[in-house]
């Protein structure tokens, strides 16, 4: 099983684990062989990763990804906070929030 | 200026429905301590469209139930009048502002987006300070920005300057608000708290989301809230307009011995809650991304 992000799908790979909405609706179920249209569906509704069957480490981003995803994360909070980072409490909280979603996106 | 906007603004919402009566009549009946399970729930099946709603809800992750419930009195009996309470009162909210609309720039699906990860995460930080109720803490976190779509729909234009202010300026909401209209939209979403006659502490939320140290009646409530925002919004959760981070309110921060290392602690189960609660967004529309995805085809 492997974690790929949606924009990496490719048709012909079989879906490991269901896909949901924000609203947590079933978009696509464990098992299904994705094709160009679901694939294109997935992008429109915003999905950002995909659990696809087959080789790699289970749930493990390659160095580069896990560089990418925490450089997007760090951008993020920096045009967030911006009104606000001169203030050592908020620069503070800024960090502590850099680490939950770096770890909430490496579970 | 002033004046005058205020006067729109009360005319307009002179004009919306008042919360239903199924819920004022739930409310009366919780007050009684007498009353059943099958009393309340004789009186909410009045109004299908609330309770089906409602069961909807009461079967979601967010109150993690083992067996479906099928019935409102069997969902007060489970859950207790106070969550089946609460419950009525936020899908009555919904059904009030489902209007269709379309000022550009502002994405109401995204709005609810913040409005439900942040009466998510007030439930869980009220929790932590010991309020009173959270439950009603959840409809607080809800509700906070409500001001916001009562200026969406009666001052749709100068809604669309403050928008456009904030975009073009860089400045938060609130700033451009004050700009534009005098006044913001805590005041704005009292003077509908109030027409709805909801409670106290509920019309503080919304009154002082950005200025928690002003509460009188639920000082924790108003700081939970306070922060949920301040945490939701960093956590980069649905759209309200801005996305700039308000600053912590320092006396509440103070006041209450709050500490990073505490706040860091309570993230995860904030996030976990939040997650749960995205249920509560199939009440926006319901038609809105059915079941045109295709489910399986093993
Ligand atoms: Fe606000
Ligand atoms: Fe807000």
């Amino acid at each position: 099983m492997k974690r790929l992000r949606t924009t990496e799908l490719q048709p012909g790979m079989v879906v490991a684990k269901v896909v949901t909405d924000i609203a947590g609706r079933i978009l696509v179920a464990e098992g299904v062989t994705l094709n160009e249209g679901l694939i294109s569906r997935l992008c429109q509704r915003d999905v950002d990763v995909v659990w696809v069957k087959g080789d790699g480490e289970e749930g493990s981003l390659s160095p580069e990804e896990i560089e990418r995803t925490k450089e997007k994360i760090q951008e993020d909070l920096d045009r967030r906070f911006r009104l606000v980072i001169e203030d050592p409490l908020m620069g503070g909280l800024k960090d502590r929030i850099f680490d939950y979603l770096v770890r909430r996106e490496g579970e | 200026m002033k004046e005058e906007v205020m006067k729109r603004i009360i005319d307009g919402i002179a004009g919306l429905p008042t919360l239903p009566t199924v819920l004022q009549r739930a409310t009366k009946l919780l007050q009684d301590p007498d009353i059943s399970a099958a009393d309340v729930g004789r009186v909410i099946v009045k109004d299908q469209a609330i309770a089906s709603k409602v069961l909807r809800l009461v079967n979601s992750a967010f109150y993690g139930c083992q067996r479906q419930i099928s019935t409102i009195s069997q969902a007060v009996v489970i859950l207790g009048f106070n969550i089946v309470k609460n419950l009525i009162l936020s899908v009555s909210v919904f059904e009030s502002f489902s209007y269709d609309s379309q000022t550009e720039g502002f994405d109401r699906y995204r709005f609810w987006e913040h409005s439900i990860a942040c009466g998510a995460a007030t439930r869980v930080i009220s929790r932590h300070l010991g309020v009173k109720d959270p439950e009603e803490a959840f409809v607080g976190g809800l509700l906070h920005d409500i001001g916001k779509l009562v200026l969406e729909q009666f001052l749709n234009e100068e809604f669309v300057k403050i928008l456009r202010l904030v975009n073009e300026r860089g400045v938060p909401f609130l700033v451009a608000e004050e700009e534009v209209l005098g006044m913001g939209h805590p005041e704005v979403g009292r003077s509908l708290a109030q027409r709805w006659n909801l409670p106290p502490p509920l019309e503080e939320t919304i009154a002082y989301h950005h200025n928690p140290a002003s509460a009188e009646v639920e000082l924790k409530l108003v700081s939970a809230c306070h922060l949920a925002d301040v945490l939701v919004k960093a956590m980069g959760i649905g759209h309200s307009g801005d996305d700039f981070v308000p600053e912590i309110n320092k006396r509440i921060w103070e006041g209450l011995k709050l500490d990073l290392k505490t706040i860091s602690g309570w993230l995860g189960e904030i996030g976990d809650e939040v997650e749960k609660s995205s249920s509560f967004l199939t009440l926006f529309k319901e038609e809105e991304g059915g079941g045109e995805v295709a489910q399986t085809d093993t």
